[in-house]
């Protein structure tokens, strides 16, 4: 359903994508793993309509590189961004709530059943409801930020380093729900510095070095393979 | 007479507090300090002045035109000052809003000229609460602010527009990620700080003579108001309003009317010095 | 080497050059319009102040008019109720403005840039009240007139022309030792304040300090400036020290460019001879001023200065690619 072909982004003069193609299936969980600064957040940017760029961006054969970040959530694709970003000064459920916007506006509509969805994943949710977000915890504001985004009723989620400064124990629920969420039929573009986990949990890989995708192909056979395994694995043979 | 001096007081108070929410609510959503949030109180007065005086239209209607067109303006102001340089640095922007204040100085001077105006107050005549002889104006300031401050509150807090208005002001890029249209949050919330800041304009108006820089002590102690109260918080803004209203009336009667003014602006630097972050603090959380 | 002798002796003609045109200036022109002049550099080192403090340390303060005021009325009191010599009137405002500014600067200087800003705003206020209402020290609203004009020994200055001479003097040396600070350690102190605070105290820098001193001589500047005013024109009052000038002053440096002195001259020409060579324009000229400003900030947010440097560095790199080329 998403095909990138000859991506090409800027950030000012300088060039941080030179040429990426990449696709992503109905339902698929695809993983694009990478160090920091090789690209992997402004490939994201690029998708959602935040970064001047060159090159088609097909979405269900529409062509989004053209369109305003506005629309493109108002087609599905929403991005649960690096570091969380849930406002911190409204409460979980104003945040939850606020992720409704993405497919009903302003009109009044009934979003109980998005919240069960939630709150099923992510059932530590459902205590905290009043409390402020700046005073979750970083596992818990990860919550917030992927409950919001599902609050919006995505058909297709991109997540930026979910498990980024989180305790291991937390990452594991974490990924748990995620992959829930593929289960449940959402198909999940998954950025990741753990390369371990990406590869676990999806089907399908993408290793960007630089700006351009190095290596890409089934998951399980990326994990095996040497070039993988040492760079981004840190096993040796 | 105390009696009195309070209802002067915290009336001219919720009328600062007007002021420093509308600026709290501009530095919530954009960051910046608006050196001209005052004389949009003097652009409210002037406004209601044409509508009232020079168009003999009811107090009461050309009130709420008022506050609808001051809105306006509030948005126009946005795209004029704030828009063209939102990446820029924030002494460029301030710097940029206090042409904006020279501007609407001058711009209300040469439309109205300098002599004085008034316009007709909301309910003339007096009222006797408990012994006490207050003049109308003054306790319907106090009503009326209260119900704006607690709509802007109940806009904020329990309307998803209200919401959407925070989530921006906290974090565009997020916003932006959940297809919220960042200039239309933004420019809303220009709309209610000038809408306020207006209204304020006209509920002062026929207490003090209507001139081009009646905006201009108004908006410092404003100001002094949101300082005091913590910078970054509604509530501050409120509090401290009251308290500078206060401190104004009590020192104008009671040290002398001439250093009123000296007084309340070093109580601003004894404020500073003890406590600089205000009551209730700097809110840095919330403005990400 | 022969290029820099050529640039030195391009210098030293446009010197000579101004210095004549300085000198016959007065001469040819009007006695109103010499007025105008010596207003322009009393101005312009108010302005000048603002450099200082704003440009080099980078700290915004709505006071300087505030400052000005304590000047003048220093050098009323001194010289004129008091009978002090008029140089003694003038060191005294001078000195005592400065250490005005260096004393409270210890109070304000502690809060952070934007509070700083705020309480320089309530000092103003403060100051233009005591001004307006002191009646012993400052004449209240009545202000204080039939001021002594300058003197020195029993020479007394009592024509514009000769204030031009006197005021003229006074702002090239002004400029030359601010031009110095710019080029001394302490000015890069201050510069380094403004830029990165934590940064400088890495390297040393008593941040509180130094942006006292700024403020001091910033001070000193000022009461230089409303000492010459009070000798100018013969009556002060509150009104000329007020926080709506203050503003002026600021914006006109931002106009102007508050990375140089050159800023700081082209804002005080703005704010004085502007208005009478666009005489038509008169009622309107602030309203242009504040429309500009906001206009300016989008285009040049550098000032005119900053924009002028920009457009000389765009002329060197063309030409340079033409030689390489």
């Amino acid at each position: 359903m998403l095909k990138i072909r000859n991506l090409v982004a800027n950030y000012g003069h300088i060039e941080a994508l030179h040429g990426i193609s990449l696709d992503v299936g109905n339902k698929e969980m695809v993983a694009l793993i990478g160090s920091n600064g090789a690209g992997k957040t402004t490939l994201l940017n690029s998708i959602s309509g935040h970064v001047t760029k060159t090159g088609e961006i097909m979405y269900n054969d529409i062509d989004i590189s053209k369109m305003k970040a506005g629309k493109i959530v108002k087609q599905g694709i929403i991005q649960v961004p690096e570091g969380r970003h849930v406002f911190p000064g409204l409460t979980v459920m104003q945040n939850l709530v606020v992720g409704t916007i993405a497919w009903r506006g302003l009109k009044k509509a009934d979003y109980e059943e998005d919240l069960e969805r939630v709150t099923t994943l992510f059932p530590r949710l459902k205590e905290r409801y009043k409390q402020l977000a700046w005073s979750l915890s970083g596992g818990e504001q990860q919550m917030v930020a992927m409950g919001r985004a599902m609050m919006g009723r995505p058909k297709l989620l991109m997540l930026d380093e979910p498990s980024m400064g989180l305790a291991p124990k937390v990452v594991d629920e974490m990924f748990d729900a995620i992959v829930a969420i593929n289960k449940g039929g959402t198909p999940i573009l998954l950025v990741e510095q753990n390369a371990q986990l990406a590869l676990e949990v999806s089907s399908k890989a993408y290793i960007i070095e630089g700006g351009k995708i190095k290596l890409s192909g089934s998951s399980k056979e990326l994990a095996s393979d040497d070039r993988v395994r040492e760079a981004y694995l840190g096993k040796s043979n | 007479m105390i009696v009195q001096l309070i209802v002067t007081g915290i009336s001219l108070g919720v009328v600062y507090g007007l002021i420093g929410m509308g600026m709290v609510l501009i530095f919530r959503a954009v960051g910046i300090v608006n050196f001209a949030q005052g004389d949009f109180l003097m652009l409210g007065a002037f406004i209601c002045f044409a509508l009232n005086q020079k168009m003999g239209m009811p107090i009461w209607f050309s009130f709420a035109i008022t506050a609808v067109l001051i809105g306006l303006s509030g948005i126009v102001f946005q795209f004029v000052t704030y828009w063209p340089l939102r990446n820029a640095q924030d002494k460029t922007i301030i710097v940029s809003t206090l042409g904006a204040s020279i501007a609407l100085r001058e711009m209300t001077k040469l439309i109205w000229g300098s002599t004085p105006q008034t316009i007709d107050p909301l309910k003339k005549g007096v009222v006797r609460i408990g012994g006490a002889i207050l003049q109308w104006q003054y306790v319907l300031i106090i009503i009326f602010a209260a119900i704006l401050m607690g709509l802007v509150y109940f806009l904020l807090e329990k309307t998803l527009l209200g919401n959407i208005m925070q989530a921006t002001a906290q974090d565009k890029y997020a916003a932006s990620l959940m297809g919220i249209p960042i200039v239309v949050a933004i420019g809303l919330t220009f709309f209610i700080s000038m809408l306020i800041t207006g209204a304020g304009g006209v509920m002062l108006a026929p207490i003090f003579f209507i001139t081009n820089t009646m905006g201009v002590m108004a908006g410092v102690k404003a100001f002094a108001a949101v300082v005091i109260g913590g910078f970054g918080s509604v509530q501050g803004a409120i509090i401290g309003g009251l308290l500078i209203g206060l401190v104004e009336v009590f020192a104008g009667t009671f040290v002398s009317t001439t250093y009123k003014d000296t007084v309340v602006f070093a109580v601003l630097i004894i404020s500073l010095l003890i406590r600089p972050q205000g009551i209730f603090g700097e809110k840095i959380a919330e403005k990400a | 080497m022969k290029n820099l002798k050529k640039k030195n002796l391009i210098i030293l003609f446009l010197v000579v050059l101004g210095l004549a045109l300085l000198i016959n200036l007065p001469l040819r022109s009007t006695t109103y319009m010499v007025r105008v002049f010596n207003m322009t550099m009393i101005t312009y080192l108010a302005v000048l102040s603002l450099y200082v403090v704003f440009g080099m340390a980078g700290q915004s303060s709505f006071a300087q008019c505030g400052l000005m005021g304590i000047g003048a009325y220093i050098t009323a009191n001194m010289s004129t109720k008091w009978g002090f010599a008029p140089i003694v009137g003038m060191l005294a405002s001078m000195l005592g403005t400065a250490l005005f500014a260096f004393i409270i600067g210890f109070a304000l200087f502690r809060l952070k840039r934007f509070y700083f800003s705020f309480s320089t705003i309530a000092l103003m206020t403060i100051l233009n009240g005591i001004f307006a209402n002191w009646v012993k020290g400052t004449g209240g609203s009545m202000g204080m007139g039939n001021l002594v004009q300058f003197s020195v020994g029993g020479y007394v200055f009592n024509t514009e022309i000769k204030y031009f001479y006197l005021i003229t003097s006074f702002s090239i040396v002004a400029t030359i030792i601010i031009w110095k600070l710019f080029r001394s350690p302490l000015g890069r102190s201050f510069m380094a304040v403004r830029d990165n605070e934590t940064a400088a105290s890495c390297m040393g820098i008593n941040n509180l300090l130094t942006k006292n001193i700024a403020f001091a001589i910033s001070g000193l500047l000022c009461g230089l400036s409303g000492s010459l005013f009070a000798f100018l024109s013969g009556y002060i009052s509150a009104t000329s020290f007020a926080l709506p000038q203050s503003q002026l002053y600021l914006v006109v440096i931002m106009i102007g460019g508050s990375s140089s002195p050159i800023g700081a001259l082209i804002g005080s020409i703005l704010i004085n001879l502007l208005p009478e060579w666009l005489r038509f324009l008169k009622d309107y000229m602030m309203l242009i001023y504040g429309i500009g400003i906001m206009g300016l900030m989008v285009v040049l947010p550098e000032g005119i200065v900053g924009g002028g440097k920009d457009l000389y560095a765009k002329f060197i790199k063309r030409k340079r690619s033409r030689v390489d080329a």
